[in-house]
């Protein structure tokens, strides 16, 4: 396995194998970043594909200074989703059956299982600002350090700690409240 | 300071249970006396992270990649941009003004780099001033604030570093920096959800930030994601339900979440600014050599942005 900066010097030259590697090893963070926030398979799958490619696109204009390549790719998918988001509220009907978050897995139990979790952890992620599901979404699902989400969300590290302990704070809080309730 | 403590604590654990390197015991015995308040917190963020950690089907994966090989056999080599489509749009508004000025025949190109005592300063700050004048709203003016109080810094830290500090443009230079944070301060941009900054922790309310995101309007992602919601498939569970959005509203909230974002682009800026300005002029406010009367200005520098950043 190359060093990542050396990848990506190649894959700005055109390098497919380099851009591939980039692939293989990002491919999985995107997916599960892009579930979190929209919660739709097919949509996220679409999404993680436009995320890629925009990336190889655009690999051209990125510059190995200070920003670390997968903040760099997560702002990607962040601009993308804001803009799924922007479409998708300009839809007439939204079928609600569709857009319930479903994962990859293929074992159907476990899909199951993971879906009525999926269904809490969105609904306690509902309560959030944004800023607060930003940092959850790349910290959890995107595996991002808290070094890299404070580059991709162009925030100092101290303030995405802090936005880290109080949405996990507030989930806790929204999960608590939906296990007395007996929603969740 | 506590609070600044504890989160550094929560994190350093965090990172480790993500890392797969401890348990969230053996995090806890690292730090007895917080061991109460972590165990929830750090409990809750393991509950989450295992439900988000969805490993993805391998055909998909696949599929994608075969969909991006032709892709990017299709695109050839990526595009390499040209150096003005690398420029923000302030700095290009900037360069028509300069051009502008030098059709109309002036040494202009050298002020845009000029330090305070150079002949070209003067036409550096009224490059400013126009391109102040010419910014189309109050978010791109609120930017070109931004970046412009941001040259104060810098011009600042040369004539300290050069040793040609004097009280005339150093009071200059802290009086063009401060009116340029305050005419941030004035412009209707919209006011900064206080839980997105962590001041609402800081301010001891871990509650708040639910009460804060409704009371700052409507959010147009969390919106979206509230009418998809399964949580009205709950409540009322029918085999199929379809969910109307009047028209009116999806425009109105598109214009809003335009807004939104440039919005957030302008945090991104002040919050970037208020962490760097006072980390750069609380270095001189350390320095002996600086007089005591720079330092009033330094600190009420330090001051406003810090306001800013809590507007």
């Amino acid at each position: 396995m190359q060093d990542e900066k050396n990848l990506v010097h190649k894959a700005r030259q055109g390098d497919k194998e380099a851009f591939t590697e980039l692939y293989e090893s990002h491919f999985d963070k995107i997916y599960r970043y892009m579930v979190m926030k929209i919660g739709n398979k097919a949509e996220a799958e679409d999404m993680t594909q436009q995320v890629f490619i925009r990336a190889y696109e655009s690999i051209g204009s990125y510059q190995w200074q200070g920003i670390p390549f997968s903040a760099w790719l997560f702002r990607i998918a962040h601009n993308q989703m804001v803009d799924f988001i922007r479409k998708a509220s300009k839809k007439p009907t939204v079928p609600l059956d569709e857009s319930l978050p479903i994962v990859g897995d293929s074992n159907p139990q476990r899909e199951v299982e993971v879906k009525l979790n999926m269904e809490q952890v969105a609904m306690a992620a509902r309560q959030l600002t944004r800023a607060q599901r930003e940092v959850i979404s790349l910290r959890f699902a995107g595996g991002l350090s808290i070094s890299e989400v404070a580059s991709a969300m162009h925030k100092s590290e101290g303030a995405i700690k802090a936005l880290q302990h109080s949405a996990i704070l507030a989930l806790r809080k929204t999960l608590r409240a939906g296990e007395q309730n007996g929603k969740i | 300071m506590a609070k600044y403590e504890f989160e550094n604590k929560l994190n350093d654990c965090l990172e480790k249970l993500l890392n797969g390197t401890e348990t969230v015991e053996q995090c806890l015995q690292r730090y007895p006396n917080d061991a109460q308040e972590l165990e929830p917190l750090l409990r809750t963020a393991m509950s989450v992270q295992k439900v988000v950690d969805i490993a993805p089907n391998p055909e998909l994966k696949a599929r994608i990649h075969y969909n991006l090989q032709l892709k990017m056999a299709e695109v050839g080599k990526p595009q390499h941009p040209s150096w003005f489509s690398l420029q923000p749009r302030w700095a290009m508004a900037m360069m028509a003004v300069m051009l502008i000025f030098v059709m109309g025949g002036g040494a202009v190109l050298a002020a845009d780099s000029s330090m305070p005592g150079s002949p070209f300063y003067p036409i550096k700050i009224l490059t400013e001033n126009i391109s102040l004048k010419l910014a189309g709203s109050d978010i791109e003016k609120a930017e070109l604030s931004l970046a412009f109080a941001d040259r104060r810094v810098d011009e600042m830290n040369y004539l300290i570093d050069s040793d040609k500090l004097s009280e005339e443009n150093m009071e200059s230079i802290a009086n063009r920096y401060i009116a340029y944070v305050e005419q941030v301060n004035s412009l209707s941009y919209g006011t900064r959800d206080a839980s997105e900054t962590g001041m609402t922790l800081m301010q001891g309310s871990a509650s708040a930030p639910v009460a804060e995101e409704s009371a700052t309007g409507p959010d147009e992602e969390q919106k979206t994601v509230t009418e998809t919601s399964p949580i009205v498939r709950q409540e009322n569970p029918p085999a199929q339900i379809t969910l109307e959005i009047p028209p009116e509203d999806t425009a109105a909230s598109s214009a809003e979440n335009q807004t939104f974002n440039e919005q957030d682009e302008l945090y991104q800026m002040i919050t970037y600014y208020a962490y760097h300005h006072p980390q750069k002029l609380n270095k001189w406010l350390e320095d002996p050599n600086i007089p005591e009367k720079y330092k009033i200005l330094i600190r009420r520098m330090i001051q406003d942005m810090k306001n800013l950043e809590y507007r």
